[in-house]
């Protein structure tokens, strides 16, 4: 089926491969919907909480649904499509930030896609886009608020790292290790979300064919 | 201060050219001006949201806690001299003032920006922003995903409630199995979301969707008309820009 309503043998044998039929479109918007609704419920929650590694657990459910959404939909924008509307969802939630989660929203979106479109739709690449994704989720803040106070931000943060290295007794090398550590915990998260994804997304094929 | 108090938030239409013009050019300006500058650009907005979106103000309480966290922490960790006007720098070589400025400056950049951002969201209009990114994207189906998306939003977190409950009275979600239980309610929640689709997708064709979708497109025309206050918004957007860069060299 093509966006006009027919099927690629009645449009002339033209393929249009990048074209989304009813059922496509129908899976992105549920799946769209149930990445809003744990960025609003569940993120709502953590973030009152204020439990750390809130925004990387949040990025691990978005992979699950990004990787079932693109193993459902094969056609490249898909995921990019989702993420529109997720962020768009959260703009219509007013009564908090929302230009971070939005651009956070995108990006992850954004990175799965490349990973999904570049490298074919498979386990590797869900791994690896659930990776890329979730490590965002660390470096977002750091991207964020220079965007947001200015490049000044990023002279701030070094001089905090030396201050608080100082304050601690901790080599300042030894803080960019505990960062590192950081970043790869939220990939291995990623990477589990990515595979889980992958592996779930081929079980509800089955149930959903039956 | 009455400005605050106002509970209207938009006091006139602006379209999405005027909220999308509004969005990019303070989004420019915070970026590329520094120091004293930026008064440009917050006059701007201000002015801005003082004719469209006075609930933007309202906004600006986010910024509460982080606004003074910024500039205490670059009044202490900031060593360097400040090179913002001759007027300030004059003062800038005083421990601590620099850091001060830096700070000042960094809280007025924010402050545009959010502004900026939040006049966008409560200005412009769902219906007509998918008009546009539909119109830009050249596909017709972006209204129906966002439209279905939103509907069906209350029902998939009833779904989502109803399982939590169902996991959490058989044991679930105790430390021990935290990890099996979310993998349940993850797994359980899109699989019943998903079992839905292909009734949604039936319904929709039995509706007539994608006819409907080529005659609402031709009736309406593509893109949204731009309105007269959009073109002002715009000519004064340019206006500031060109002045404010005018400044800058």
């Amino acid at each position: 089926m093509d966006d006009t309503g027919k099927s690629l043998g009645e449009t002339g044998g033209r393929e249009r491969p990048h074209r989304l039929s009813t059922k496509d479109l129908v899976y992105i918007a549920v799946l769209a919907a149930l990445w809003a609704g744990s960025e609003n419920i569940l993120g709502a929650q953590l973030h009152a909480m204020n439990l750390p590694f809130s925004g990387a657990a949040l990025t691990a459910i978005a992979v699950f649904l990004m990787v079932t959404c693109r193993s459902l939909v094969r056609k490249a924008g898909s995921i990019l499509l989702m993420g529109i509307v997720v962020a768009l969802l959260k703009v219509l939630s007013i009564g908090g930030i929302v230009l971070s989660p939005m651009i956070a929203i995108v990006m992850e979106a954004l990175l799965m896609e490349l990973a999904m479109t570049l490298g074919g739709t498979s386990q590797a690449t869900s791994l690896i886009g659930g990776m890329l994704a979730d490590m965002w989720a660390f470096v977002h803040p750091f991207v964020v608020q220079p965007l947001l106070f200015g490049t000044s931000m990023l002279i701030i943060y070094n001089k905090t790292i030396s201050a608080g290295s100082k304050m601690l007794g901790i080599e300042p090398a030894n803080i960019i290790v505990i960062i590192l550590a950081l970043v790869v915990a939220h990939a291995v998260l990623g990477a589990i979300a990515g595979v889980a994804g992958w592996g779930f997304s081929d079980r509800a094929k089955r149930i959903l064919s039956r | 201060m009455g400005i605050l108090r106002q509970s209207q938030t938009n006091t006139e239409p602006l379209g999405v050219y005027g909220a999308v013009t509004l969005l990019a050019g303070a989004l420019l300006l915070a970026i590329a001006l520094n120091s004293i500058l930026l008064l440009i650009p917050m006059a701007y907005v201000a002015a801005l949201c003082l004719f469209f979106s006075r609930g933007s103000f309202r906004d600006l309480k986010q910024l509460v806690m982080l606004v003074p966290a910024v500039i205490v922490v670059s009044t202490l960790l900031w060593q360097e001299e400040y090179n913002g006007p001759s007027p300030i720098s004059g003062f800038a070589s005083f421990p601590f003032v620099s850091g001060f400025f830096v700070g000042v400056e960094m809280s007025a950049r924010a402050i545009v920006i959010v502004l900026a951002v939040s006049a966008f969201v409560r200005t412009v209009k769902v219906t007509e922003l998918t008009r546009l990114l539909e119109s830009v994207s050249r596909s017709k189906s972006f209204s129906f995903v966002f439209g279905l998306a939103f509907n069906i939003r209350p029902y998939l977190e009833r779904i989502s409630r109803d399982t939590f409950n169902a996991i959490k009275m058989r044991g679930g979600f105790r430390l021990r199995n935290l990890a099996t239980s979310t993998r349940y309610l993850l797994s359980s929640t899109t699989l019943n979301a998903l079992a839905k689709c292909q009734d949604i997708s039936y319904a929709a064709e039995a509706r007539a969707f994608r006819s409907a979708t080529n005659i609402a497109d031709s009736a309406l025309g593509g893109c949204p008309t731009p309105s007269v206050t959009d073109f002002v918004v715009l000519i004064a957007t340019v206006a500031v820009v060109i002045l404010s860069f005018a400044f800058k060299a």
